[in-house]
């Protein structure tokens, strides 16, 4: 557990930020505060040319200083650069013109494959999904960060049920067979226990980073197959205080965050 | 001069006939044409095809509940940051109504080609290594006539009656949509009927409202309801926020399968959108302004 000076979530948002690149251009979906935290904090610290737009409203670079539980509210709009329209995002998908989303799933597999649609089979769901919604674009990102903020192995299964939007497929050089060779799989994985990549052969889910209030064996019992670890794993140090100011006084200035339940 | 198109919700809506195609703006829980959606529901119509903007929420959810929708076109459909949508997750599971299982692409190429009335738009390689091709037979290929490479397809979409919200309208039909913006314009020139509920309706002596500011134009608009809080419970950007105790007060109905109690309460208790004003008071619905002029 998180000592109680600092929520998983607030963590979380300082480690995806660490891992955002500056100059890139991307997005982030609905209801998705903590990537939208955390590129706003990149932003802040050491990628200030970062751009992201904000799906569901369509806000460039909003100056994010409280959170909105919904990204289409009307005052993330009004502090953005420029508003896109649905025309403007699937021209930007599909032309590739983003360096990267973020994405999720009811269900991420070990080589990355997102479901949305249901689980079971088709013809008869056992869960009906809310649906597959910008997911094919994983095909048109030139690379994916894939988020969750529940990690458990109902949510992170072997394979998929359905493939709403294409990860690494099957591993190994299945992806580059189908997509337009500029358009790279998923890059990381996020979750509140650790940070994940891809390992470059096999294209396998590999834990390169620990959260503080975990371990590799949690973590390992908390997926649902079996997870490669990096060799130079890293434990992952509790956020530093200037951080931790920023995205409190900059960017999450009601709190959202810290009001996250502690456990992870 | 043709006449006003000023109308009210009721009468805006009494001519979707059982059985019709909707093109339903919205995003979310912003910018719904509640007081239309829930004067179908009062009328009882059946039967409907729905294809809502790639994100939706409520007014899908209450439209399945009261037994109005046959077929939908699936790319999102759920409460947001308030969870799964109820009604359609449960008529999807018991096949009570028809998934067309969709995505973005799906609704907003497919609107733009039904907008310039394209027979259909290829894609570069996006659906392949995706399971969509494999349970909607919409999604097909050919041969690009000019490369010789295999294409995916996907067909126009075109619908009976586009309903949209607005903020500010004038008599002619010209509307302003804050928030998510423009692909309500798509939507609305892929839409046989264009039907606008709006906050406000501009007095025929007020100056010329600003042309940057309209996203449908008037020319397409067939009727105007007005319809003061009209995207209630939702928000309406600039106008009010979303009401979230009565979101919430509907989302825990519809998880318990008592969303016949939310309608009896909000819809078919009363007669017309005003009743449903009258119903929750000044007090609530002035507590929701939000003012950024």
């Amino acid at each position: 557990m998180p000592e109680p000076s600092y929520t998983w979530a607030e963590m979380m948002a300082i480690s995806i930020s660490h891992e955002m690149q500056d100059g890139d251009f991307g997005s982030v979906g609905a209801a998705s505060h903590i990537p939208a935290a955390a590129l706003r904090l990149a932003q802040l610290t050491h990628a200030p040319n970062l751009s992201f737009f904000c799906g569901g409203s369509g806000a460039m670079n909003p100056k994010i200083q409280r959170l909105t539980e919904s990204s289409a509210d009307y005052r993330n709009l009004v502090t953005s650069e420029y508003h896109f329209s649905l025309d403007d995002v699937v021209d930007f998908e599909t032309a590739m013109r983003f360096d990267f989303a973020f994405l999720g799933g009811m269900q991420i597999d070990k080589h990355g494959n997102l479901n949305m649609a249901m689980i079971g089979d088709w013809d008869k769901p056992k869960v009906r999904g809310p649906g597959t919604i910008g997911l094919i674009f994983l095909g048109g990102f030139k690379t994916s960060y894939i988020y969750t903020e529940h990690h458990s192995p109902k949510i992170f299964v072997d394979k998929v049920d359905f493939i709403s939007g294409a990860g690494w497929l099957d591993g190994g050089d299945a992806r580059g067979k189908v997509f337009r060779p500029e358009s790279d799989g998923p890059r990381r994985v996020f979750t509140p226990l650790g940070v994940f990549d891809f390992e470059p052969e096999s294209k396998r889910m590999r834990l390169i980073k620990v959260h503080p209030w975990t371990s590799v064996a949690k973590i390992q019992a908390a997926t649902g197959f079996e997870l490669l670890i990096a060799d130079d794993l890293q434990i992952v140090e509790a956020p530093d205080e200037h951080e931790l100011d920023l995205l409190r006084t900059q960017v999450d200035r009601e709190g959202v965050l810290r009001r996250y339940p502690s456990a992870a | 001069m043709s006449a006003s198109k000023v109308t009210t919700p009721e009468e805006a809506v009494a001519g979707i006939p059982d059985g019709a195609t909707i093109a339903l703006g919205g995003v979310h829980s912003h910018n719904g044409p509640m007081a239309l959606v829930n004067a179908l529901i009062r009328r009882g119509v059946k039967d409907l095809e729905l294809i809502p903007t790639p994100s939706a929420g409520p007014p899908v959810d209450m439209l399945i509940a009261a037994g109005c929708v046959r077929r939908l076109h699936v790319s999102y459909v759920g409460l947001e940051f308030l969870g799964m949508a109820p009604n359609y997750r449960r008529a999807a599971e018991s096949k009570a109504i028809e998934i067309v299982e969709a995505d973005e692409a799906w609704i907003v190429y497919g609107f733009r080609a039904g907008a310039s009335r394209l027979p259909f738009l290829p894609l570069p390689a996006l659906y392949e290594g995706t399971d969509l091709p494999k349970v909607n037979d919409g999604i097909r290929t050919t041969t690009d006539p000019y490369t010789g490479n295999t294409v995916t397809t996907i067909p126009a979409l075109r619908a009976d009656y586009g309903l949209f919200h607005a903020q500010v309208t004038d008599r002619k039909g010209n509307a302003q949509i804050f928030g998510q913006r423009r692909f309500e314009d798509v939507m609305a020139k892929a839409s046989d009927h264009v039907v606008i509920s709006s906050d406000e309706i501009l007095d025929e002596y007020a100056p010329a409202p600003d042309p940057r500011l309209v996203s449908i134009p008037g020319a397409i608009v067939e009727s105007v309801a007005h319809a003061p809080y009209g995207s209630h419970p939702l928000s309406s950007p600039g106008h009010y926020g979303y009401d979230r105790e009565q979101l919430v007060e509907y989302r825990d109905l519809a998880a318990q399968d008592r969303t016949k109690e939310y309608l009896e309460k909000y819809v078919y208790s009363v007669d017309d959108h005003l009743g449903y004003l009258d119903k929750l008071g000044a007090r609530r619905l002035l507590g929701l302004q939000q003012t950024f002029r």
